[in-house]
């Protein structure tokens, strides 16, 4: 480490000599963090010195303006960090020095990091996150806050922008602990944790609990509350003789039973506190007709193993058996697999940061150790251990079938590598994007030890190649995490299959009810629930208010809104718009509408797999859905808006835009959707039903006057509201029965598809000439000899007045004339009688009104004469 | 058809409550000498009263208290007539719009203007939530921009078709 002397800058040193970084005060470097972000946010293109990008929430959410997210690099900075690794009661990593503290996320943290020293970062990534609203340059330092006459100027620097989220991403191999031991730079084991002699326990990870939101803001994690996970406790156990490194397995450490081909461990001795004294017989696989009773063997010896801390050879390793419990590899399926709790205490929470879920772990047997005393009770209840800073967790990785003789595992064999198979499958990320977990190319340097099986005579090649098999089939216990797609094609197989769906993918979706998904956030929202609760004196109260929290979730086809309380506990570092994330055990919740919806509960868990720059033009990506498509609003904006009282003198103009309300509907013609014109697969919405709108003529009124639209496919059913109540139910009997509870069949879409496969085609007119929605003049017309109930007339009656009800749309559209009005398929003549007068336009482009863009645009407007 | 008639003319409170209302029977009511049937408000709801056949309340968009009612007495016409079925629905669309009036929600209301005792009041045809407060904003701004662009202009230059 080299240090600037005082009153010389790093910019002189620069011309001698290789340049010199200053390490900051981390408040000093937050502020500068502010001033960089204040100066990102005028990349942002502008509109009257506010930006021009308004999030569009198309779901019921506060409309706030979107989230921006720029990645700095280091270089930009030119400074070191340095503090002390902190974690805090609610899970985070922070890194702290005398004036401030920052949140880190590190992603190659292992389980038995230990740092008690100052950690030095060299190199690393920034994210800054917040929203998109200029900040005066005023209220910003301006002076050069990187330099040694600032750190003294003023101390400690308050952060100015508190909507400014600050965090470091950093690797441990980039960094260095400044009094660490030589042989442990990285202070990724503890000294005293790398004693591997004795009985080490396999675990699975299943789930972590996430921390309680009352904890989030206790920094000091000494005296809060402890953290959880679930874990399944697999049929082996480790066991490592107390040798020297380099020695090969040898059974000098085993006493053999006089007459018996039993073993007696010496691992019971006193120094290695370990409870138990196990007996295990030496081969089952060579003597398959042995006498000797195999109940009396509590552990049969399977593989020979090499433990090794590290891939370096320097680092410790040890001999020793992987062990069968109970029962052979061969009968071992999910029998003998037990849940485990874990409890993680305040001094333990850097483990718990570190597990991850999914990933082998090896627990070290203690004295009184809760999980043999679980085995000796044989019981399968689960059963809760408590992990401490001195317990030993390491995370395994595994290799297979290296040579007994072989002095180094093959740490890099492809075929062989266990986890690789499993997260090659599970995080898929761009190169630009900044990842949070552990690339494959990395698993090696993120485990904490590596279990070589290795060869011998005790277990041929075909016995590892079962364990192999056998450690991979614990995954397929683990939840599924599905994609949003793939989510979205199990729900729609459960719609088409809705009446015989008992053995149904969606249904075992949700009889399991837990579910686990990953996908890219495009939009993250607040918005209020209003529900009851009980109060103190047992008195049911109405009208609670909950700040709940809406994801919209996406991949490349498909979205999903995920739903949850911002109260409910802690959400992860970096939690926004532009975010891959994984979501373990989301509640799959049957809603009111007979849909399905994703709730975030206290049990479920977020992983963040990756995060990418947000808010900038370059980062729009094509979306899946016409009402969320920007790329569309712009082009649609770009078109001046228009009074339909204009429209006459506007003839010569090719395109007019709208704000416009729907008061009837005078022409629609539905169809049936054939599914061979591989509409269904493409479909981007659920709850659409799979029906065709060939011709719809809509009466808009936007203040001035009214005019006839016409539309067909995606526009007409968003003009006719089907994406809102294509899922509700519709009783014909009235709203009596409204309150009951209803299945799929009932929904409007699905019986707007029933009508259509009976009749292939229906056309409804509306000869009123007066724009109010009306029974009088409704006509119906079907294209089949199967008659038109009084049902499947008051279903499309429904239709046409909730469409008459919705709210404001933003019409862009071509203006018709005659010829082109001719041109439509209307048959009536009363009909053309009547739209013949008004204007007609033929839509182009349909999306829901933005308010705060459209007052802005209208303010301007009207400001500017 | 005077296509302009059957649009809803978006006002604000104050320029509805000063709407010109004439003596003859029935009355027509005016601005500037163009007649208004009927009208859209965007407002917070201040006032609700609950009768049996209707639903009185008040919508206050910061320039006045507009008075709406909303009739709930579609389940007392006729059951026996052809067109029970459309009443059902309506009916059943009026209930949904009075569930939806609660105090201190902002609502977008359209109806006919309509006159009861002399006073001015809107016979509301729907209700909207309105979630996005900016909505109340824009109506504003469109209340300027179409009394300006439409509204104030003189009858003849009103597009009639």
């Amino acid at each position: 480490m080299d240090f600037c002397q005082h009153g010389q800058s790093a910019i002189k040193y620069e011309k001698n000599g290789p340049p010199l970084k200053l390490v900051v005060p981390l408040s000093n470097f937050i502020i500068k963090c502010e001033v960089i972000w204040a100066s990102a946010l005028k990349e942002i293109p502008c509109h009257g010195g506010k930006p021009t990008i308004v999030d569009n929430v198309p779901c019921e959410g506060i409309p706030s303006s979107p989230m921006v997210r720029r990645i700095v690099s280091n270089d930009i900075f030119g400074c070191i960090l340095m503090g002390i690794i902190k974690i805090t009661s609610s899970g985070k990593l922070q890194l702290f020095d005398s004036t401030g503290s920052i949140d880190v996320v590190i992603p190659d943290i292992v389980s038995g990091f230990h740092c008690q020293g100052i950690h030095e970062v060299k190199e690393f990534k920034v994210v800054l996150e917040g929203p998109s609203m200029q900040v005066e340059s005023s209220e910003l330092h301006s002076a050069e806050l990187l330099s040694c006459r600032s750190f003294f100027d003023e101390l400690p620097v308050k952060k100015k922008i508190s909507q400014l989220v600050v965090y470091v991403v950093f690797y441990l191999k980039n960094s260095t602990c400044l009094n660490a031991p030589i042989n442990l730079p990285l202070c990724t084991v503890d000294k005293s944790n790398t004693n591997a002699s004795g009985i080490a326990h396999l675990l699975l990870v299943t789930h972590k609990f996430p921390a309680a939101k009352n904890c989030e803001f206790d920094s000091d994690a000494s005296h809060s509350s402890s953290l959880f996970s679930e874990a399944l406790l697999l049929p082996y156990d480790a066991i490592f003789h107390n040798e020297d490194a380099h020695n090969h397995p040898s059974g000098h450490s085993l006493q053999k039973l006089d007459g018996e081909p039993v073993y007696l461990s010496e691992l019971n001795i006193p120094q290695l506190r370990c409870c138990r004294k196990p007996n295990f017989v030496e081969s089952i696989w060579d003597s398959p007709d042995s006498k000797y009773d195999l109940k009396r063997a509590e552990l049969r010896p399977v593989f020979a193993c090499l433990l090794t801390f590290g891939s370096s050879p320097q680092k410790p390793h040890f001999t020793g058996y992987l062990c069968s419990r109970g029962c052979s590899v061969l009968e071992n399926k999910s029998v003998g697999l037990h849940p485990v709790l874990l409890e993680f205490i305040s001094d333990s929470f850097i483990k718990y940061q570190s597990l991850q879920i999914g990933g082998y772990y090896m627990m070290k047997c203690s004295k009184e150790c809760p999980l043999c005393f679980q085995k000796v009770k044989n019981k399968e209840t689960s059963s809760k251990v408590l992990l401490s800073s001195k317990t030993s967790l390491w995370k395994v990785f595994f290799s297979f079938g290296m040579d007994q003789h072989q002095e180094q595992p093959r740490y890099q064999t492809s075929s062989d590598n266990l986890i690789r198979e499993y997260q090659t499958d599970l995080v898929n990320v761009c190169e630009s994007d900044l990842e949070f977990q552990p690339s494959c190319t990395l698993l090696n340097d993120i485990s904490d030890v590596h279990l070589a099986i290795t060869r011998d005579s005790m277990a041929p090649l075909s016995q590892i190649d079962l364990l192999k098999e056998e450690l991979l089939n614990h995954f397929s216990m683990l939840q599924e995490v599905l994609t949003v797609t793939s989510f979205i094609q199990i729900m729609k197989s459960d719609k088409s299959s809705s009446s015989s769906h008992a053995n149904s993918q969606h249904g075992s979706l949700v009889n399991s009810n837990l579910i686990s998904i990953r996908g890219n956030i495009e939009n993250m929202h607040l918005f209020f629930k209003f529900g009851s609760f009980i109060s103190n004196e047992n008195v049911v109260h109405s009208h609670r208010r909950d700040e709940c929290i809406c994801l919209h979730v996406y991949d490349d086809q498909n979205m999903i809104y995920i739903q949850g309380k911002l109260h409910h506990y802690t959400y992860p570092v970096g939690l926004g718009p532009g975010v891959n994330a994984t979501f373990h055990r989301v509640l799959l919740k049957c809603s009111s509408d007979g849909f399905p919806k994703l709730v975030l509960t206290s049990v479920s868990f977020v992983v963040i797999n990756s995060v990418k720059e947000t808010g900038f033009l370059y980062s729009k990506r094509l979306t899946m859905r016409p009402q969320f498509d920007r790329n569309s609003e712009d082009t649609l904006n770009s078109v001046s808006l228009s009074l339909i009282s204009n429209l006459v003198q506007l003839m010569d103009i090719k395109r007019v835009r709208l704000l416009s309300r729907v008061v009837t509907i005078h022409y629609l013609v539905l169809k049936k959707l054939e599914l061979d014109h591989g509409r269904s697969g493409s479909r981007m919405e659920i709850k659409m039903p799979s029906i065709k709108i060939s011709l719809a003529g809509f009466l808009l009124d936007d203040g001035s006057s009214l005019c006839c639209c016409w539309a067909d496919g995606e526009r007409a059913e968003m003009l006719l509201r089907l994406d809102k109540i294509s899922c509700h139910p519709f009783f014909q009997f009235g709203d009596n029965s409204v309150k009951k509870s209803f299945r799929y069949h009932e929904t409007i879409g699905h019986q707007l598809e029933n009508m259509l496969r009976k009749h292939q085609k229906v056309i409804m007119k509306n000869h009123r000439a007066v724009p109010d929605v009306s029974s009088l003049d409704f006509t119906f017309y079907v294209d089949s000899s199967e008659i038109f109930s009084s049902a499947e007339e008051s279903l499309l009656r429904f239709v046409i007045s909730n469409a008459c009800q919705g709210s404001t749309f933003n019409i862009s559209g071509h203006l018709m004339d005659s010829t082109a009005l001719g041109l439509l398929d209307m048959e009536s003549k009363d009909l053309q009688d009547i739209v013949r007068p008004l204007p007609n336009i033929w839509a182009a482009e349909i999306q829901h009104n933005n308010s705060l863009k459209q007052a802005r645009k209208l303010l301007d407007e009207l400001s500017t004469g | 058809m005077d296509a302009s008639r059957y649009a809803h003319v978006k006002l604000l409170a104050a320029d509805f409550l000063s709407l010109a209302v004439s003596s003859s029977a029935p009355p027509t009511i005016s601005r500037r000498g163009r007649p208004i049937y009927r009208a859209e408000f965007v407002g917070v709801v201040v006032s609700r009263d609950r009768r049996p056949k209707l639903l009185r309340f008040l919508i206050d968009d910061g320039s006045g208290c507009v008075p709406c009612v909303l009739w709930l007495n579609h389940d007392l016409l006729s059951k026996s007539s052809v067109f029970a079925s459309g009443d059902d629905l309506a009916a059943s669309a009026a209930r949904d719009h009075a569930g939806k009036v609660n105090l201190g929600v902002l609502v977008r209301v359209r109806g006919r203007v309509t006159v009861f005792r002399g006073e001015l009041q809107i016979t509301v045809k729907d209700v909207l939530v309105e979630r996005d407060p900016n909505a109340e904003i824009l109506h504003w701004l469109q209340c300027i921009k179409l009394a300006r662009d439409c509204y104030d202009l003189p009858l003849a230059a009103v597009t009639k078709v």
